[in-house]
């Protein structure tokens, strides 16, 4: 009678278990349904602004209407055709370039030291480099704001050339630093054994392995200054305006769809370099500079 | 002969530093001119300002309007956080279970906007969220509304755009730490008899959470220094602590005010990032 | 001045070199005269201080004090890429973003030389290392045993008055490297090349070397030929770095005789021949290679003293020879290698009993 009883049981159970199994493969199912439900409405939300805007670019609503009444290029037309968004985007390209050579000539040295060098105090410079990415752009705003007034570099190309150069050297030195890291020290011993000094060893073995930490660092570079708004909001005066500043005093006014024209062209770019950056394959995702701060 | 040798390496060492030097010169003077000294002065301005004590400190505590707005800051940065570690941690999960193309595809939708700049985005949403844009009007389509909501210059607004703007922060990490996870512990946990609801939150879920408190900690500090999004999606009733400090200097010309929300700024920021350092130093140790 | 006999003789000299790093000392008060056309190893363990030094001739390291000088100059005022030697490293360290003649080409560009001079001597080279034809390829298109040796053409090609290895086989497969090894000895007695070879593998030092400087602790522990290191090691740490070896604790009990007589642990007698560095009293070990050991079933036919009564435990046949570990009855392992004369030769099984033997010739003293 026992032994029956307890054979009964595991029946049972056994009878109770498969069902249970199945069921919970079926809540597994359900659950990935609804995740990937989730996570489509999310996508769709992250990707929303970058595809409507570029549609309303081409509609005429000067209100934004969606869907857009009829197709124009005219927002496009009074982009290029108006000198009120010529002089700031000038600007800014003037700009953009500056910070990249700039935060080049600064940044892959110092990377150079950081990487291969061992001097006392070697990670605090490390912290220093990358103290502009943590420092929040406002408090920077206005420090950089109060020292240009003492200097009168208020206004100046030049002030912000430094400032932005400032702003974009952590992301120099990241890129640039991983990828001497990736440069085996034994190939620089190499050279020299070959009978390169440390100049050439640097212009003929280095420097060509390095390029593609080089290229991402001088997006990197001309990203973080081509969006650049807080800083560049106090340091600059109308002569040098740049164009993320002539949107933001723009946008403070009326929401024009000359923007959405501005802002298709920018995404287009943003693209652009995303694509070069990721295909160099040595790009840091994680300090991207438009996202990294404002 | 040896006392030469020594004396001649002596001067070639000496040679060999101070080229490093050079290394290293450039970078640290443009940084102590350029970024310490100016945040050092104006950090100090906050005592020396209008007069030298701790007067703006105890104005900035004491009234309601100058707290208002760090208290503020505080809520949005944590409904922001809140909402992008769930959302986050959704898109991470999924793209460690869906095939390789579609996993590019996820990683693309979340690194275009990434890259894209913060300027147009914000508009972007601008457009999106006024009274006649796309959202309020399909609503009204769908029949869902009968009015249109106010989504835009407000606390609403604030959330979403600020949700936008730091998604893919909170995702990258914690996709980081997932895609690093051995699946073979989750079928070593399924093969001892774990069904999967257990092995999802007693072996997968802890072994994520170093990428969600790197991620968390990243987006709450960054979310507090904001200015632009705030600025231009939220309300006057809504400002956040960086629209306090400009509008000290820029409108009121009270520097000292200004600087000592800016200590408070750093302050809370630094601090944030001393626990983001050790909890990455933790989970590279881990991996 | 030195005569010309006296500058080949002593091509290269290391005088007392010392490394030291905070918290540790990384080359001893090591010295070295390398001849000129010699094959000298370095041979130790990590750690040993071997690479320090070899790391300090090529420049790439400031010795603490010492000197190193080159036909009885001092080379320590050049800085790597004036010192004129070449260096072959363990992980090829090939020019990623160069092609194979252009690796090669690297060193006579750096020294200025005629377009048609470099092209000339690069292919050469291709044809010493058994190359040619893959000129135009990137390195990463060849096996690792062809980029070392494109390592090897490069080091050799400006013709460099000393030519530094840092354990150039070590990435290797055993096939490969044995292939190398015969082709690194090839080059060297065909060009006449003075080098100093890095490694930590001791068949390799054996089989290459003319001279062989073993490393321990950072400093040199013996230095001489293969064969005299293997047969006269004079301390314990040589004796069993190189080779294997049997080694029987015990005291010196008498020295006045034709032998040496010590008594081992067990308190049985062994015997070793008369010259050897010891003295009455002393504790020492008694060493006897692994295949100078004989073995002998009939206790009538031995004829040396030294002889124990043996168990076989363990019989591991290895192709050309088998390997036997015995113990004695006083609880001493012995290992024995024989060689395998005749197909289908039997040998001892596990459980057998028998004597092990060997000539008091065979025998080294060692200090313990």
């Amino acid at each position: 009678m026992k032994k029956g009883e307890i054979a009964l049981t595991t029946i049972h159970a056994k009878a109770k278990e498969r069902p249970r199994t199945r069921r919970s493969v079926r809540q597994v199912k359900a659950g990935r349904i609804l995740l990937y439900f989730a996570v489509g409405l999310i996508v769709l939300f992250l990707l929303l602004p970058i595809v409507i805007i570029p549609l309303l670019s081409f509609g005429s609503s000067p209100w934004l209407q969606f869907p857009p009444p009829s197709w124009t290029l005219k927002w496009y037309g009074e982009l290029f055709s108006s000198p009120d968004w010529w002089g700031p985007i000038m600007n800014s390209v003037k700009v953009g370039i500056s910070v990249v050579f700039l935060s080049q000539l600064i940044g892959v040295p110092v990377s150079y030291a950081l990487v291969r060098g061992k001097f006392p105090g070697r990670d605090l410079l490390n912290g220093l480099l990358l103290m502009p990415m943590i420092m929040p752009y406002i408090i920077y705003a206005i420090a950089v704001y109060s020292l240009f007034l003492k200097l009168g570099m208020n206004g100046t190309l030049t002030g912000l050339v430094i400032t932005h150069t400032v702003l974009a050297l952590p992301y120099v030195v990241i890129n640039v630093s991983n990828a001497f890291r990736a440069v085996s020290p034994a190939v620089e011993y190499a050279a020299a054994s070959c009978g390169a000094g440390p100049w050439q060893t640097f212009r003929y073995v280095v420097l060509p392995l390095i390029r593609p930490g080089v290229t991402s660092g001088a997006v990197f570079a001309f990203a973080i200054s081509w969006d650049e708004v807080i800083t560049s909001m106090f340091v600059t005066d109308p002569q040098t305006i740049t164009l993320p500043v002539k949107i933001w005093t723009t946008l403070r006014l009326d929401l024009s769809p000359v923007i959405a024209a501005l802002s298709t062209i920018m995404i287009a770019l943003s693209t652009i370099m995303l694509v070069v950056t990721t295909s160099k394959g040595s790009a840091d995702v994680f300090g991207s500079p438009s996202g990294k701060r404002e | 002969m040896s006392m030469q040798t020594v004396s001649r390496k002596r001067i070639r060492l000496g040679a060999t530093r101070s080229n490093k030097m050079l290394l290293v010169i450039p970078a640290v003077g443009l940084l102590a001119l350029f970024f310490i000294y100016p945040i050092v002065t104006i950090l100090l301005r906050s005592f020396s300002e209008p007069q030298w004590g701790l007067q703006n400190y105890a104005a900035f505590f004491r009234e309601s309007a100058y707290l208002g707005s760090l208290a503020n800051t505080f809520k949005i940065a944590v409904a922001v956080t809140l909402i992008t570690l769930v959302l986050g941690y959704l898109v991470a999960y999924a793209m460690t279970t869906v095939g390789s193309k579609m996993r590019k595809f996820i990683l693309i939708a979340v690194l275009i906007p990434f890259w894209t700049s913060l300027l147009v985005r914000t508009y972007a949403w601008m457009v999106l969220l006024q009274s006649e844009g796309i959202i309020n009007r399909s609503l009204l389509y769908l029949g869902i509304i009968h009015e249109p909501l106010q989504l835009i210059h407000n606390f609403t607004g604030v959330i979403i755009g600020m949700v936008y703007t730091m998604l893919p922060f909170m995702i990258l990490p914690i996709y980081a730490t997932m895609a690093s996870i051995d699946p073979g512990l989750m079928r070593a946990g399924a093969n001892l008899g774990a069904p999967p609801a257990v092995v999802f939150t007693r072996i997968f879920m802890p072994l994520t959470l170093p990428g969600v408190g790197a991620g968390s900690i990243m987006v709450f500090v960054m979310t507090i220094g904001y200015y632009i999004t705030p600025a231009l999606l939220g309300g006057s009733k809504d400002t956040m602590i960086g629209q306090f400090i400009a509008e000290q200097i820029q409108s009121l010309l009270n520097w000292g005010m200004g600087a000592t929300a800016a200590v408070v700024l750093v302050t809370t920021t630094m601090i944030f990032f001393v626990f983001y350092l050790k909890i990455n130093r933790l989970e590279r140790r881990a991996s | 001045m030195m005569t010309r006999q006296q500058a080949e003789e002593n091509y290269l000299h290391i005088v007392n070199l010392r490394k030291e790093y905070k918290d540790f000392l990384a080359v001893d008060d090591v010295s070295l005269q390398i001849k000129r056309g010699e094959f000298m190893t370095l041979l130790g363990s990590s750690g040993s201080g071997k690479s320090t030094t070899l790391l300090a001739i090529a420049g790439f390291l400031e010795p603490t004090s010492g000197d190193i000088l080159q036909s009885g100059q001092t080379i320590l005022d050049k800085p790597p890429h004036q010192r004129n030697i070449g260096m072959v490293f363990q992980q090829y360290s090939l020019f990623p973003h160069m092609t194979i003649a252009d690796n090669i080409a690297f060193p006579l560009k750096m020294r200025k030389l005629e377009k048609s001079e470099i092209q000339r001597r690069v292919n050469d080279m291709l044809k010493l290392i058994e190359l040619d034809g893959f000129g135009q390829r990137r390195p990463q298109e060849l096996s690792g045993g062809q980029q070392q040796r494109v390592a090897l053409a490069r080091a050799l090609v400006f013709q460099p008055n000393i030519l530094l290895m840092d354990e150039p086989l070590a990435a290797l497969d055993k096939k490969l490297r044995e292939t190398m090894q015969l082709e690194i000895r090839r080059l060297h007695s065909q060009l006449g090349l003075t080098i100093i070879y890095v490694t930590h593998d001791q068949e390799e030092a054996l089989k290459m070397s003319d001279r062989i400087a073993i490393f321990n602790k950072g400093r040199i522990e013996q230095l001489g030929t293969p064969l005299d290191l293997y047969d006269h090691p004079r301390t314990r740490f040589v004796a069993e770095f190189l080779g294997d070896s049997n080694l029987f604790p015990g005291r010196v009990a008498d020295r006045s005789g034709p032998q040496t007589v010590i008594t081992d642990a067990s308190g049985r007698t062994l015997y070793a021949s008369a010259k050897q560095d010891c003295g009455k009293g002393d504790e020492v070990v008694l060493m006897v290679r692994p295949e100078k050991v004989e073995i002998e079933t009939n206790r009538d036919k031995l004829t040396s003293p030294n002889f124990m009564e043996a168990k076989v435990v363990e019989s591991v046949f290895l192709g050309d020879n088998y390997k036997y570990k015995l113990t004695s009855s006083a609880n001493q392992t012995i290992i024995v290698k024989k060689q395998i004369h005749m197909v289908g030769e039997r040998m001892l099984s596990v459980g057998d009993q028998v004597y092990v033997t060997w000539d008091p010739e065979n025998a080294i003293v060692l200090a313990s």
